[in-house]
């Protein structure tokens, strides 16, 4: 018990809190406002697309794979939702099959990116990137390059700025809770439940792990890797969803980079890009740190916009830099020790 | 490569000259690893433009002897002559200086560049800092055409057959004016007719002076190249056999040595009501029609060279290769093409290379065990019972003696045949009915071992079917119940356990017949 104490101080987690901790006193020494209730409630839903999205692609860097289309296909869900529902004047019903349609793309495309990439061996980079222009241009011809904006108040607002817990705090300040964060909550609680107590989560870390040895205990690896990538597209759709929400429109340009910042948290969250190895509280904890920097970029003021994108990618990188070398040291250490035991024990027989 | 070395390369543009008598002499070389000592006092001589075939069995001291030649490793004792002068070699480069050249079984090409930019790879010609192609390519084209090859100096490597890149690596060894080549087994990755091309290199490289080491488990090809076989035995030169000495049995015995055999007191029992039938199975150009039945009950061993088409015949048992022709009957029914519906049916495959096939290294030891036991631990919906995959791991790692006894191990850390335990735990936990095993042994030590084989025997006694493949003759010889050998893709000959010796399964496997067996074509 001792030693699981132990062995939980100097793991990798006490090492995410750290960079946490370290991260928002930081913050919370040069900008006050950071630490207040409002500003933390404003970053959980700020980076609940992020979260959602990073849960998605986990999956697809898990069988070794990468997904970079993500920020398109989440324009492109918002794009069909708004276009599709717009036939029925966003009433509730056609909302929602607007964003049943938008799903269903998101999960075909995955599925065809699973094909190329399983069936005819091409490097995911380069299936996802290319998709990912074809998406673009798919979404300008769908919404003619305007941005297609939906009827206030309408099922559609909701997805993102539904109220679900509201209360004033005895400060006087109200307390908020919006739908995007349910979401996003419930999303990830879905993945990790699927990853860590399913057959399927076994067997795409076994896919990921050797996908030979995946093949020779019986695994389908083509249909596992598709329905990988589609849940990838699914999570992109369902972020695409909440942030066509969230700022009132759809536009061939929201979402663009996200698959950069996405990818970033995963690695931030000790995911291995080579696959078989990555958890969905190290999505989490990528996206979370992700989103502070980025909140905490547009809070103080000396930053421009233009300088924005500078410092966040800076932070990111020396975080990312600092994450890697602790994360293979820390496994390296495991490595030997475990290697250690098992040479006591080999001597013991 | 000193400037100096690279002008005297640019002036023997002729290759080696044409010399006569002893090229090299290896006289009483020791060498020991950690304490352990693998060659004594090996001795071996060969003569310029002769081809010196060098066989044994795996571990038998080939490699170690090839790698003091060459500079890889340091001697311990005994001395080496090149043109009679002693000389010493303690690396590499210096093998190289000296015109020792190796040709190794993974070729060292790069796939993406020309014929021509491999041979010069690292010692490109330059003229002010510029490559000069255009010399490259005629001094290449000029040793093209000395030693008769059909080779285009500016083809990509990649679009090339086996047999030509080993072309290109002779014409890499012959850049450098080598006058020893060495090749460990050049033929196990080429087909028969790409073989016979190498073979015509070789003779035009003999012809030409240069000497030739060849490494080899292929007793034909011997006969059909070699002047000289040295045959190692444990560490140990047996003897050197001229052309006319060389025939299947006098090898196999040096090979082999003294055979012991622990004779069976069991009689085995046969169960004729639970049988795996193969007819006529056919894949590719490796499986030409094989056919065999294995009965309840029974270990079949499967023995041939590598790449023979053993393990493609396991493959296509098991359903993760798909046979062009035959049928495969379990109790006259046909078995599926698909591995999770054989798996659940009760087949199990130990694939031959563990890490790169068996196991998942980044995963704990309870997880691999479990991957192949989905139907146990998870309800229908995929669901996994957390305690049912534990005790179901934990049970494999006690019954099969797992160490260390912890199922959060990474496998990746544990020793070799733990891992293997690993592996074929995963299998037996689940009493398959048909098991197939590709190599179970490689790189397991001997204690373990013998576990192994007891695990094995304890799931033949209750009913099931073992196929297993192995190229350690020892092994197969005392495992088996029965061995079939594999000869350009058919079953050779078929070895009785009580007739069974490791002489006989060599020689059968290099396409001789035997009094023991049962010839099968």
């Amino acid at each position: 018990m001792k030693e699981k104490i132990l062995s939980s101080l100097t793991g990798v987690w006490a090492f995410r809190v750290l960079i946490l901790l370290i991260v928002c006193v930081f913050m919370g020494i040069s900008e006050p406002r950071f630490l207040t209730i409002g500003n933390i409630v404003n970053i959980i839903s700020y980076i609940s697309v992020y979260g959602i999205m990073a849960c998605g692609m986990l999956f697809a860097v898990l069988i070794g794979g990468l997904d970079l289309s993500i920020g398109r296909v989440a324009a492109l869900s918002g794009t069909i939702a708004c276009i599709v529902a717009r036939v029925g004047g966003f009433s509730a019903t056609w909302c929602l099959i607007g964003i049943a349609c938008a799903i269903v793309a998101g999960i075909l495309i995955g599925y065809f990116h699973g094909f190329l990439i399983v069936k005819l061996a091409i490097p995911s980079f380069v299936v996802t990137l290319a998709t990912s222009y074809v998406i673009y241009g798919a979404i300008t011809l769908l919404s003619g390059g305007s941005r297609v904006d939906f009827v206030r108040g309408s099922l559609m607002d909701t997805i993102s700025n539904a109220r679900i817990v509201e209360f004033t705090l005895s400060s006087g300040k109200p307390f908020v809770i919006q739908m995007n964060v349910v979401i996003f909550i419930v999303f990830a609680v879905i993945c990790w439940y699927v990853l860590s107590k399913t057959t399927f989560g076994r067997r795409i870390y076994a896919i990921g792990g050797n996908t030979t040895a995946a093949q020779f205990v019986g695994i389908n690896v083509f249909r596992n890797s598709c329905a990988a990538y589609a849940i990838s597209s699914g999570a992109a759709c369902i972020g695409g969803l909440i942030l066509m929400s969230s700022t009132s429109y759809a536009a061939q340009t929201l979402g663009a980079g996200y698959e950069g910042m996405v990818l970033m948290a995963l690695i931030v969250g000790g995911i291995n890009l080579a696959g078989g190895k990555g958890t969905i509280s190290g999505a989490i904890f990528g996206a979370l740190l992700v989103g502070i920097i980025a909140n905490i970029c547009t809070l103080v003021d000396f930053l421009n916009l233009e300088y924005l994108k500078f410092f966040q990618g800076l932070i990111i990188l020396i975080v990312c830099i600092i994450s890697v070398i602790l994360e293979t040291r820390s496994r390296r250490g495991k490595g030997r020790k475990a290697k250690q035991i098992a040479e006591m024990q080999a001597q013991d027989e | 490569m000193s400037k100096e070395k690279r002008k005297s390369l640019d002036i023997k543009v002729e290759g080696p000259m044409k010399e006569e008598g002893v090229l090299l002499t290896c006289k009483g070389i020791d060498k020991s690893f950690s304490g352990v000592q693998v060659l004594f006092g090996a001795d071996f001589e060969m003569n310029y433009g002769e081809v010196h075939a060098l066989m044994g069995e795996n571990g038998a001291g080939k490699s170690t002897l090839i790698k003091i030649v060459t500079g890889v490793y340091h001697k311990d004792a005994g001395q080496l002559y090149i043109d009679e002068e002693s000389v010493e070699i303690s690396n590499p480069i210096e093998a190289r200086a000296h015109g020792i050249a190796v040709i190794y079984q993974e070729l060292s090409l790069v796939p993406d560049l020309t014929v021509m930019e491999n041979i010069y790879l690292g010692q490109e010609l330059k003229k002010y800092g510029f490559v000069e192609k255009n010399r490259m390519r005629e001094r290449t084209l000029d040793l093209i055409k000395k030693y008769e090859l059909d080779l285009n100096p500016d083809a990509t490597v990649e679009v090339l057959s086996m047999a030509q890149r080993q072309m290109v690596e002779v014409l890499k060894a012959l850049s450098t004016n080598a006058k020893l080549i060495i090749m460990d087994e050049p033929t196990s990755s080429l087909s028969a007719a790409e073989s016979e091309h190498l073979f015509r290199t070789i003779e035009s490289l003999k012809k030409k002076g240069t000497g030739i080491i060849y490494v080899t488990h292929r007793l034909e090809e011997v006969y059909r190249i070699a002047d000289r076989l040295t045959v190692m035995r444990n560490g140990e030169v047996v003897g050197t056999l001229t052309k006319a000495e060389i025939n299947p049995r006098t090898v196999t015995t040096m090979m082999i040595g003294h055979e012991i055999k622990t004779e069976y007191d069991v009689q085995r029992t046969f169960n004729d009501d639970f049988v795996l039938e193969v007819k006529d199975l056919r894949y590719g150009d490796l499986l030409k029609g094989v056919s065999f039945t294995a009965k309840g009950g029974e270990i079949l061993g499967i023995g041939g060279l590598v790449g023979s088409g053993r393990t493609e015949l396991l493959h296509c048992i098991y359903g993760a290769k798909k046979p062009s022709g035959g049928r495969i009957l379990l109790n006259g029914k046909p078995v599926s093409r698909s591995v999770i519906k054989n798996i659940n049916n009760g087949f199990g495959l130990v694939p031959e290379d563990r890490r790169r096939e068996g196991f998942n290294p980044l995963q704990t030891v309870e997880k691999n065990i479990a991957i192949a036991s989905h139907d146990v631990i998870a309800n229908a919906l995929g669901l996994v019972y957390a305690k049912k995959e534990r005790d179901w791991a934990e049970k494999a790692i006690e019954d099969y003696d797992i160490r260390p006894k912890n199922r959060k191990m990474i496998v990746d850390n544990m020793s070799g045949g733990n891992q293997q335990k690993v592996i074929l735990g995963r299998w037996l936990i689940r009493e398959p009915r048909v098991l197939i095993l590709d190599e179970p042994t490689v790189g397991v030590d001997v204690g373990v071992r013998a576990e192994l084989y007891r695990f094995m025997r304890q799931l033949t006694e209750s009913g099931s079917i073992i196929i297993m493949v192995s190229s350690d003759l020892f092994e197969l010889v005392q495992v088996s119940d029965r061995i079939l050998v594999m000869h350009d893709g058919v079953f050779f000959e078929e070895f009785p356990r009580e007739k069974a010796t490791q002489a006989a399964v060599l020689m059968a496997a290099s396409g001789e017949h035997t009094e023991e067996g049962v010839p099968l074509v």
